[in-house]
């Protein structure tokens, strides 16, 4: 059975202008991810691997290339089925986390519900429970700036989980953890994944890219190597 | 998403930024109330001197010693010029009747009344005893000086509610009570009813009147220095006048005497009250755009902020209408309270200086200023958000 493609990436580039020199963050990228794959994606600082995911995840648009998320072209729909198709299929973790600052961990996780258009009880249910899965239980009410860097990671990873999406896009999830905790993380990952999540991370760790089933390698904006397990 | 879930979302963001609610509406608030109060001082002093003006009598004519041009000012002459007036002119102006329904003659001096070891200084007006009629003066207690007080230069006087309160501590006491004028002792007659107002210029309920022949000899005087001319109505007004003008230039050189209706004085002064208001006016508006700058600056300061935030609310998946209807609401509701705060302070500060001087809140003031800070308030709140909303998530996130 040849499995359903998710998402495709196909001849991107994205440039960056800044005064009057352009700078090629990614060079005509081509990726298809499809449904149940484990992919890592690993290279040096600076190799666009964020710039990548952020492409991925819907939350920037290419210079040049289209992307599809489920078949469906998103530079043609609109703003609002753009919102949904982040909202409900795709959970991203930032690499610098981006919590609402004023804001607790609790209502932080609860956030994309809100917009998902749950209501309070079951928001809370939902959150609770994905703070408990990541290991902050005695933390809801703290605010970012109370927690340490692990800790806003695991929040930010909840709060990519908690809608339950189809794919998840990590950008160095385990970069603030201890290897125990990075640990857990992981096996957390395995699990969704075993499960039939999705799951794009990124990484410049080799040992963590060996957990993936697929590992891409790219360097100065473009892919080096594609290699299956 | 139903409008509940806006207005979570629109009140904890602003329960979470304490700091820059507060600050915003501080600007509404500061806009909102001084121009409530200050538009109520000008709009009060308008009305304390209207119904002073009214007080005085509304068909009557004032007759003045020299030229008095009201348009030009007095150009440098003092208003009070020596009087060429005799008794007999006030004699004969009764006699005339047709318009003239009558006159009555006066003198005005400032003097210090003592009793009981109080002392006041207060404006003395020597009268006849029809001036109560032409000026609206009723008696409280006691009774009104008399025509033969006036003939036979008795030493009694009529005093004002104010004055009589603060000689005597109350109206009723003041009655058949002795004071003094410069050591001349007076017996009180009456006491007139109040007539209102603050304690602004010239005061009617500290006026006191004593016969006008007894003044002229008090004070040392032999010519009355304002003659009242009462018309038999407000439509022969202006015929009184001219009969006045007729019959004194009989006697008098056309600048020994000004001949004024109340509505040339009336209409004088509310002009120059008028560019109170507007000066008043002037300094609210000031205040009023201060209060926008402030609301503008804060709102802008946290442009970044607030756009990383709406960056963050994409990236998980909020629409664009979900982030426009969040801020909207939290600009209205700053803008609500902020104003409704503004207006009660302001009302409340008239309410307070009231106590001193006359003030009138203006529908009008609230109105205008309420709607022009909510208008920056939601401008500003809201604009960032439309700007915003229409950045990619990561664009909005990089924001600087
Ligand atoms: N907004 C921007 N403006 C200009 N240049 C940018 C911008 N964002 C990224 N870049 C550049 O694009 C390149 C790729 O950046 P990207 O963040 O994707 O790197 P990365 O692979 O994620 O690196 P790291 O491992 O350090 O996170 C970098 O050279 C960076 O300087
Ligand atoms: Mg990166």
């Amino acid at each position: 059975m040849i499995p359903h493609i998710l998402l495709s990436v196909s001849h991107v580039s994205k440039a960056y202008r800044m005064d009057e020199v352009e700078f090629a963050a990614l060079n005509d990228v081509t990726l298809r991810v499809s449904e149940g794959e484990f992919i890592a994606i690993i290279g040096p600082s600076g190799s666009g691997k964020s710039t990548l995911m952020h492409l991925i995840g819907c939350l920037d648009t290419p210079t040049i290339g289209t992307l599809s998320f489920d078949g469906v072209d998103i530079s043609k729909i609109s703003n609002r089925e753009l919102a949904m198709v982040r909202n409900q299929k795709i959970g991203f973790v930032f690499q610098q986390f981006n919590l609402l600052r004023k804001t607790s961990a609790l209502s932080n996780v609860e956030l994309p519900l809100i917009y998902a258009n749950m209501n309070a009880k079951e928001r809370k249910v939902k959150a609770v429970e994905m703070l408990r899965k990541v290991g902050l239980s005695d933390k809801l009410s703290n605010f970012p700036s109370q927690l340490s860097g692990g800790q806003q990671q695991r929040v930010a990873i909840a709060r990519a989980l908690v809608t339950n999406p189809r794919i998840l896009l990590a950008d160095e999830p385990t970069g603030n953890l201890d290897s125990k905790s990075g640990r857990e993380i992981l096996d957390m990952f395995q699990d969704l994944n075993k499960s039939g999540h999705t799951i794009v991370l990124v990484t410049h760790d080799m040992n963590i890219a060996k957990e993936a089933k697929r590992i891409v390698q790219i360097k100065d904006g473009s892919i080096l190597s594609d290699k299956k397990k | 998403m139903n409008i509940g879930v806006y207005f979570k979302l629109s009140l904890n963001s602003l329960s979470a930024n304490k700091i820059r609610s507060i600050l915003t509406m501080l600007g509404i608030i500061i806009g909102v109330a001084s121009v409530i109060l200050l538009v109520s001082i000008g709009t009060g002093l308008q009305a304390y001197v209207t119904n002073q003006f009214a007080s005085l009598g509304s068909n009557v004519v004032f007759v003045l010693p020299g030229k008095v041009d009201l348009k030009r000012g007095t150009q440098g002459r003092p208003l009070t010029q020596v009087s060429k007036f005799e008794l007999q002119d006030v004699t004969e102006l009764n006699r005339l009747g047709g318009p003239i329904k009558q006159a009555s003659p006066m003198i005005q001096t400032q003097g210090t009344l003592r009793a009981r070891g109080e002392s006041v200084s207060v404006p003395i007006i020597g009268v006849w005893e029809n001036v109560f009629d032409i000026r609206n003066l009723a008696v409280k207690e006691g009774k009104r000086i008399a025509q033969s007080d006036v003939e036979r230069s008795r030493k009694v006087i009529v005093l004002g509610s104010e004055t009589s309160k603060n000689l005597f501590g109350t109206e009723e006491s003041a009655i058949n009570q002795t004071l003094t004028i410069n050591d001349i002792r007076y017996t009180v007659g009456g006491v007139l009813e109040s007539k209102g107002g603050g304690g602004l210029g010239a005061n009617v309920d500290e006026q006191v009147y004593i016969p006008l022949s007894t003044a002229l000899r008090q004070f040392n005087q032999s010519k009355p220095s304002i003659i009242l001319v009462e018309a038999i109505d407000q439509s022969s007004v202006e015929e009184a006048s001219s009969e006045t003008k007729k019959l004194l230039l009989r006697r008098l050189k056309d600048d020994d005497f000004t001949v004024l209706e109340q509505k040339e004085l009336l209409s004088t002064i509310n002009q120059f009250l008028g560019t109170i208001t507007v000066a008043l006016g002037g300094i609210a508006a000031i205040s009023l755009l201060v209060g926008g700058i402030g609301i503008m600056n804060i709102m802008l300061v946290s442009v970044t902020e607030r756009t990383l935030e709406i960056g963050l609310r994409k990236a998980v998946g909020a629409p664009p209408e979900a982030i426009l209807i969040q801020f909207l609401i939290e600009a209205i509701v700053l803008s609500l309270v902020g104003g409704t705060i503004g207006i009660i302070l302001g009302s409340v500060g008239a309410l307070l200086l009231s106590r001193f001087i006359q003030t009138s809140v203006s529908l009008w003031s609230i109105v205008l200023s309420f709607s022009f800070s909510a208008f920056i308030g939601i401008v500003f709140g809201v604009a960032p958000a439309i700007r915003a909303a229409r950045l990619d998530p990561i664009a909005a996130l990089r924001y600087e």
